[in-house]
């Protein structure tokens, strides 16, 4: 298991376990590592597709929180009404799941560290 | 979101609100609205029945308004308090079906509020949607928006009906409830405004370009945002 996915299990470990102080989640060590593996490919400026068609650029905390021409992707503290939760947890319609283009969605895991971070207020640590 | 038919061109049924109340109300959302000129703003309750008429002019061309309507996998872009949204299989040819689940809160009374309904483009290009109460968490529901081009700008009408099949405690009362539909039917448009908006710009030119032009990444963000509304006013 690789250090990363070694975190990912001890930080939802700590959520499921029902523990009263969740595990703070890192933008850094936790969120970004995720995003550049999974949405970077399109969410990236210059060329990058879904950059090009939303202005979404999801390569730094700044431009992340700005989000799209559309408006922000992220409600710091509520997980349920971030458009960035609904469409990795596929709760927008299923044909807008992202990531788009994959073969697979982002694992449970990954979902459970994207939704800890924007409860736990989206900070830039 | 969507509602009315049968009442679209018919006076709203108690229409008894008194213009104090509109007022209080439209001084409550006038403030943050950010959208349109407002040319006409009415919200009744007759016995259980909700009805909201709204006449806006959205500073955004008429197909482009029609367009994020008809947008329905996007119809989350249109209210903040979507959490879940989709397309299910359409009943018949020319008719969306679309689903949406929204928190609605009052005061301190929250419930996710779940509502299905049939979509229909007219002839004449306005939309009429109608609840499905089986899928539903209301026993009706209605609504009809009529886009016209006004220029380089449009006029929207939206006018609605529900009659909510779900308990609201009697605390709450007729006030906050009204107060909470004006409220989304007011920010829907503010969003409607600003995804047309923003949909026409990167037609013009794509987003690329945009960018390089020195506009911020975010155009429309503020308007989207309802802490700060009117950015590109």
């Amino acid at each position: 298991m690789s250090p990363r996915s070694c975190r990912y299990v001890l930080l939802l470990a700590g959520v499921v376990s029902g523990c009263h102080t969740a595990p703070q989640v890192s933008y850094r060590q936790d969120v970004y590592p995720l995003l550049q593996h999974n949405c970077l490919v399109c969410h990236s400026p210059p060329q990058g597709a879904g950059y090009l068609k939303t202005g979404l650029d999801l390569t730094g905390y700044e431009s992340m929180m700005q989000g799209s021409v559309y408006g922000p992707v992220i409600k710091p503290g509520n997980s349920r009404h971030s458009i960035l939760n609904m469409l990795v947890e596929g709760r927008a319609d299923a044909s807008m799941r992202m990531p788009r283009n994959r073969d697979h969605p982002l694992t449970e895991q990954e979902i459970g560290i994207l939704r800890l971070w924007v409860d736990q207020g989206a900070k830039n640590n | 979101m969507l509602k009315t038919q049968a009442h679209h061109n018919a006076k709203l049924p108690g229409k008894t609100v008194t213009c104090t109340l509109i007022w209080l109300i439209l001084s409550a959302l006038s403030p943050r609205s950010g959208a349109g000129d407002l040319i006409d703003f009415q919200l009744s309750d007759n016995g259980g029945e909700y009805s909201v008429r709204v006449v806006m002019a959205v500073y955004a061309p008429a197909r482009y308004v029609r367009a994020v309507l008809t947008d329905y996998t996007h119809i989350y872009r249109l209210n903040p308090s979507i959490t879940e949204s989709g397309i299910l299989p359409s009943p018949q040819p020319g008719v969306a079906r679309v689903r949406t689940l929204m928190q609605g809160c009052v005061l301190f009374f929250c419930k996710d509020i779940e509502r299905v309904e049939d979509v229909r483009e007219l002839k004449s290009g306005d939309l009429q949607a109608d609840v499905v109460p089986a899928l539903s968490n209301f026993r009706s529901g209605h609504a009809k928006w009529v886009i016209q081009q006004m220029g380089k700008i449009s006029r929207v009408t939206y006018e609605g009906s529900m009659q909510p099949d779900f308990f609201i405690p009697p605390i709450i009362g007729s006030f906050f409830v009204k107060r909470n539909i004006g409220k989304e039917v007011m920010s829907s448009f503010r969003r409607l405004e600003c995804v047309a908006r923003a949909r026409a710009q990167l037609d013009r030119q794509p987003y690329r370009q945009v960018a390089a032009d020195g506009i911020p990444a975010v155009a429309c963000a503020g308007q989207c945002d309802d802490s700060n509304p009117g950015c590109l006013k």
